[in-house]
């Protein structure tokens, strides 16, 4: 490349390019700034490693509360978390026959409130739920047919449930014992004959059902919250018949089917024999 | 970090710094005369020697590491020239009088002659005559051919010849 060389417009160009730079200066400002850049990328990788770590460990935590539906998580026990006691209740009702004035028989029929005798043994471990044993109270019941047709009867008492919380007081709850008033004795009459029942805090209580005259009682369901009564005649031709049925829920409603009874007729006739008598007055 | 590391990071440094120290000011005067001014030069040939220090487990491969560093100095410049050009002409846009950052300071006359060659002319030109290549190593630099190089150098040596006789006649 002889053709380019020109020493005159090489020392013009030198001349121009100036004098040789510090070297040594440059070398430590490039390696600052090496230094710099590579203390960027470890911490860009190092954030982003945790960030890698974090997410999976949150993904394997999440993955095992789904598998185990997060029971293996320990949770504290508060009062409210446990669970509440059950205790069963069994009572014995000896079914008994009342004989009542008019020689229907009633079967079964509640009697006398028994005294009821409750022994509930709480337990006294609160600190796990699962450690609660369960008691079984029994309610014995003294049946005897009473004397009278007023005689209140038993209805089943509802279970006796501790409160839900897991401090369960050491004293047994008072025994239940039925209230003190009588309740009022409520009548109901219909085509067939009438029917007398309380309503006590235990729900209906049926007392006496008394068919009326030709006709007697056939069917005679007594339950705490329904009472039915079907009245049907003696005879067979007549085909007249009562179905009363009382309903306790929350207010207690009473239905009465009279059927083939007929009122209209049956006053025309009363009439009829009115005029009848005062024809032969005449 | 075991030995291997380290000597490797060592051998590293060794060669990266041997060509700093063997080609750095070099570099920064044929740079200079290409961009008319030393700092941008020499921020743009400590550019370049930062990314070879970043990749030299690859560059150390190639047959000519130095060329690399000086083609990422040669762009480097050109890059600065275009933002200062664009940067000039949105001043001139909004209608203040562009002062003229993209050309060099008038040193003298040598250097006002140079900001008139074209842009190879002058690349072409520095390197022939200040670092001293020849017109294959010029040619992969500009990433153009060895009759460009000629025909660029042939260019400008013809101007500054001029330039130089016209000094003398004076």
């Amino acid at each position: 490349m002889d053709e380019f060389n020109d020493s005159d417009i090489s020392s013009l160009l030198n001349q121009m390019a100036g004098s040789s730079p510090d070297t040594m200066m440059a070398h430590k400002v490039v390696l600052g700034k090496v230094r710099r850049v590579r203390q960027r990328r470890v911490a860009a990788v190092s954030v982003a490693a945790c960030v890698m770590v974090v997410s999976g460990a949150v993904a394997m935590v999440q993955n095992s509360q789904n598998r185990d539906g997060g029971s293996n998580i320990a949770v504290p026990l508060s009062p409210g978390d446990s669970q509440p006691i059950k205790v069963a209740t069994t009572i014995d009702l000896s079914a008994t026959t009342t004989t009542i004035d008019g020689a229907i028989s009633i079967d079964p029929i509640f009697t006398d409130p028994p005294s009821v005798a409750t022994s509930t043994q709480p337990s006294s471990n609160t600190t796990s739920p699962s450690d609660t044993s369960v008691t079984t109270t029994t309610v014995s019941t003294n049946t005897q047919a009473p004397t009278n047709s007023q005689g209140p009867s038993i209805t089943p008492s509802p279970p006796v449930t501790p409160p839900p919380s897991t401090q369960v007081p050491k004293t047994p709850p008072p025994s239940t014992t039925p209230p003190t008033t009588i309740p009022e004795i409520n009548t109901w009459i219909c085509g067939g004959g009438s029917v007398k029942y309380q309503v006590t805090s235990r729900g209906l209580v049926l007392v006496e059902s008394k068919p009326h005259e030709g006709f007697t009682v056939s069917e005679n369901s007594a339950r705490a919250d329904e009472i039915t009564v079907k009245f049907i005649p003696n005879s067979r031709n007549d085909e007249r018949q009562s179905v009363l049925k009382i309903k306790k829920s929350g207010l207690v409603s009473t239905s009465c089917e009279d059927e083939g009874f007929d009122r209209r007729s049956d006053s025309e006739d009363s009439e009829s024999t009115d005029n009848n008598d005062d024809g032969a007055e005449d | 970090m075991d030995d291997n590391t380290q000597h490797s990071l060592s051998t590293q440094a060794t060669d990266v710094t041997t060509l700093f120290n063997l080609h750095y000011a070099r570099l920064v005067r044929s740079l200079t005369v290409i961009c008319g001014n030393s700092e941008e030069a020499a921020d743009a040939v400590q550019e370049a020697f930062v990314k070879a220090h970043l990749k030299w487990r690859k560059i150390s491969t190639y047959d000519d590491p130095v060329g690399w560093i000086r083609r990422v100095a040669i762009n480097k410049v050109r890059d600065g020239h275009r933002s200062r050009v664009r940067r000039d002409r949105a001043v001139e846009r909004m209608g203040h009088q562009a002062t003229l950052t993209s050309e060099q300071p008038a040193i003298d006359e040598v250097a006002e002659l140079l900001a008139t060659l074209p842009k190879q002319q002058r690349a072409a030109a520095a390197m022939f005559y200040v670092e001293q290549l020849s017109v294959l190593e010029i040619a992969e630099a500009l990433e153009v051919s060895e009759g460009a190089v000629k025909f660029h150098l042939h260019q400008a040596r013809q101007k500054l010849r001029a330039h130089v006789e016209s000094r003398e006649e004076m």
